[in-house]
């Protein structure tokens, strides 16, 4: 392999700072692959063995004619989780296990259903990948315990085969199931960038080598977000791109244990504003996305459960009028006055109503505050946890004698929505403010 | 006795003469003084305001809260302001220049008093704005961070942390200036000493088990799990 194959396109630092020289040897000792599988881990001792077997029977079983090699970027971890990677292989060339600095030493615990210093794990995946110039590289979470050769081959077959680009799993889930995705982040980015992916934020997919390349040529790498907010943005630029996109279907996944959980402030910071950081950086390409795309959807559908999970949507109420009285001094200039008016006389109305076009104006307002610097990123954002505990406490509300169907409809509706709002977003994104 | 009186006359008139001749300089160099100074002023102002629009300072102003401050308080923007403030100064300057051309005594030490001024007064202003700035900031912070986590008051909370900022910046301005000193540093060091005692016992006596919880989490890493809520991703 050529020692200029090595450079890592677009990167500020030295590649040494990235791939170390125990690295590269095992590297070049397992010479070209096809397949990579990247495990980002930090302390998963308790769910790591089973998804590092299901990646064997993968590579034992579906993917035998291909040549493979398991990838376990290590964060850090304290209860021999690289050690139980190792220990599970049979083949000591088939695994390599690196560790790669965390930015956010002093957090352990995770964030929603990743892990800290994730954009260093991936920018490490897939320099890796790149050197091994590997055509796929899958990444697969270290708690999905739900896990098999089957899924995880159903989630590379689709790129290896050449017929698309990335792959991103979606389980079915009732309406009302991770309101984050679906009130906020699921209708924003298809509404950004014209494209229907059901779970933007899943923290597996397999790519192509090249996109992996191409991703890793963007100077997005030491970008504060890229810690929290790199699997949106991936998802992103490749919605923006001209990569082709699949959804695979996927068993439902366990629910990460109570102590692996952040909490609720930390999940809404990390992820949305990841989410607006990458759409502030990438304005320049979804700002003239008109409509949106179905993304194809692989596989058998499973049923959608309809399960409606256990929200405390009294207390969510509670809060959003709380917040909205307590911040109003601090949202006025962020919200504008009629959407804090509109805010104010919501929380004045029994039931909580926060009609979609309320929403979705907040929604913009917050991001159009953001580019245009009006305060600091992350206090934006937090301002916005109370409007969406109220949004939340709403949906819940309105939806109280729907079944799943007509639930579903009402997402399909906010997802419209976002989209029907997006000609004033993109007017105001190039507007100057006018200042009192 | 008539030609005594004539010549009294006409030496005092000569002196008069005299004198005027020896004033009208000095005052036509006092209103010269005060002209340039004027016009001097003048352009001086309108430079600085088209600095500052240039420098878009009134985008920095609006951001550090300081805006907010300015209209509540019901002054002119800060471009104004400040175009005012140099305008007066220059013109003052050149007012105590003047008067010290015709001769009057003490403007010396007035005109030395007024340059050793004006650096101390940037540096005030500095101070508040940046004090403004750090204070909206932890404002927003303490209250932002106290509504998510469910604390009451979180107004009464955020209001008092901008209060105190304020009150630290004040001090330290009137302290660049001069004013007051003394009484300033006392009556802030007196004010804190009192919040700080009062939040004390207050978290001592009230929040024994809030504290110990806090501790526990950040040297034992004993982390609270965040309940049973289903996840929101």
């Amino acid at each position: 392999m050529a020692a200029t194959a090595i450079a890592v396109k677009g990167r500020r630092g030295p590649r040494s700072s990235l791939l170390s020289d125990a690295l590269v040897r095992d590297l070049v000792a397992t010479g070209q692959v096809d397949v990579v599988v990247g495990l980002p881990t930090l302390d998963n001792a308790d769910t790591v063995r089973d998804v590092v077997r299901a990646v064997h029977d993968a590579f034992a079983g579906p993917l035998a004619r291909e040549r493979t090699m398991l990838l376990n970027a290590d964060g850090g971890s304290t209860d021999g989780t690289p050690g139980i990677v190792r220990g599970e292989s049979s083949d000591p060339l088939e695994i390599v296990t690196a560790a790669h600095t965390l930015r956010t030493v002093h957090r352990v615990t995770a964030p929603h259903d990743g892990v800290p210093g994730r954009g260093g794990a991936l920018h490490l995946v897939f320099a890796a990948a790149d050197l091994l110039r590997a055509r796929v590289i899958a990444v697969v979470d270290a708690d999905a315990t739900s896990l098999s050769a089957e899924t995880v081959s159903r989630l590379v077959e689709p790129v290896l085969r050449g017929e698309y680009d990335f792959v991103k799993p979606v389980v079915a889930r009732s309406p009302w199931e991770a309101p984050l995705v679906t009130q906020l982040v699921r209708p924003l980015m298809r509404a950004a960038y014209g494209k229907r992916l059901l779970e933007p934020l899943t923290t597996q997919f397999a790519c192509s080598g090249a996109l992996a390349t191409e991703a890793l040529s963007a100077d997005v790498w030491d970008e504060s977000f890229a810690q929290f907010g790199l699997d949106a943005w991936l998802a992103a630029v490749t919605m923006g791109g001209k990569a082709r996109i699949a959804q695979v279907w996927m068993p439902a996944a366990a629910a990460p244990a109570r102590a692996r959980r952040a909490h609720l402030a930390e999940v809404f910071e990390q992820v949305v504003g990841g989410v607006m950081a990458c759409l502030e950086a990438d304005a320049g390409r979804w700002l003239a996305i008109e409509g949106s795309d179905d993304v194809p959807l692989l596989g058998d559908r499973p049923a959608v459960p309809s399960a409606r999970p256990a929200f405390d949507v009294e207390s969510f109420a509670s809060m959003f009028t709380q917040g909205v009285h307590d911040l109003g001094p601090l949202l006025g200039p962020v919200l504008g006055d009629q959407t804090l008016e509109a805010l104010t006389r919501a929380s004045e109305s029994s039931p909580l109503h926060i009609s979609d076009v309320l929403w979705v104006s907040s929604v913009h307002a917050a991001l159009i505050a953001l580019h245009r610097r009006m305060l600091p990123r992350v206090q934006i954002v937090q301002s916005m946890l109370p409007i969406y505990l109220g949004r939340v406490a709403s949906f819940f509300a309105e939806t109280a004698s729907m079944d799943v169907e007509q639930a579903s409809m009402r997402l399909e509706e906010l997802a419209r929505a976002f989209e029907d709002a997006k000609p004033t977003l993109a007017s105001l994104w190039n507007t100057e403010p006018t200042r009192r | 006795m008539g030609h005594e009186i004539l010549t009294v006359l006409t030496s005092a008139w000569a002196n008069f003469l005299e004198l005027v001749a020896r004033f009208l300089p000095r005052l036509l160099a006092m209103l010269l003084i005060v002209i340039a100074g004027w016009l001097a002023a003048w352009v001086a102002r309108a430079i600085v305001r088209r600095a500052l629009r240039i420098g878009r300072i009134s985008v920095v102003v609006e951001k550090s809260g300081a805006a907010e401050l300015l209209r509540r308080a019901d002054a002119p923007p800060l471009e104004r302001l400040v175009g005012t403030v140099v305008f007066w100064l220059v013109w003052l300057g050149a007012l105590l220049s003047g008067m010290q051309a015709v001769g009057f005594g003490g403007t010396e030490s007035l005109v030395a008093d007024l340059v050793r001024f004006v650096p101390k007064l940037v540096a005030a202003t500095l101070i508040l704005v940046v004090g403004v700035a750090i204070a909206n900031f932890l404002w927003r912070a303490t209250l932002l961070a106290a509504v998510n986590a469910r604390i009451p008051s979180a107004r009464l909370l955020g209001g008092l942390v901008r209060l105190l900022a304020l009150g630290a910046t004040l001090a330290m301005a009137l302290e660049q200036i001069d004013v007051a000193g003394q009484v300033v540093r006392t009556a802030f060091t007196l004010v804190m000493g009192s919040v700080m005692l009062a939040a004390s016992i207050a978290f001592g006596l009230g929040g024994r088990s809030l504290a110990r919880r806090f501790l526990e989490e950040k040297i034992l890493r004993r982390e609270e799990p965040p309940g049973d809520e289903p996840p929101h991703v």
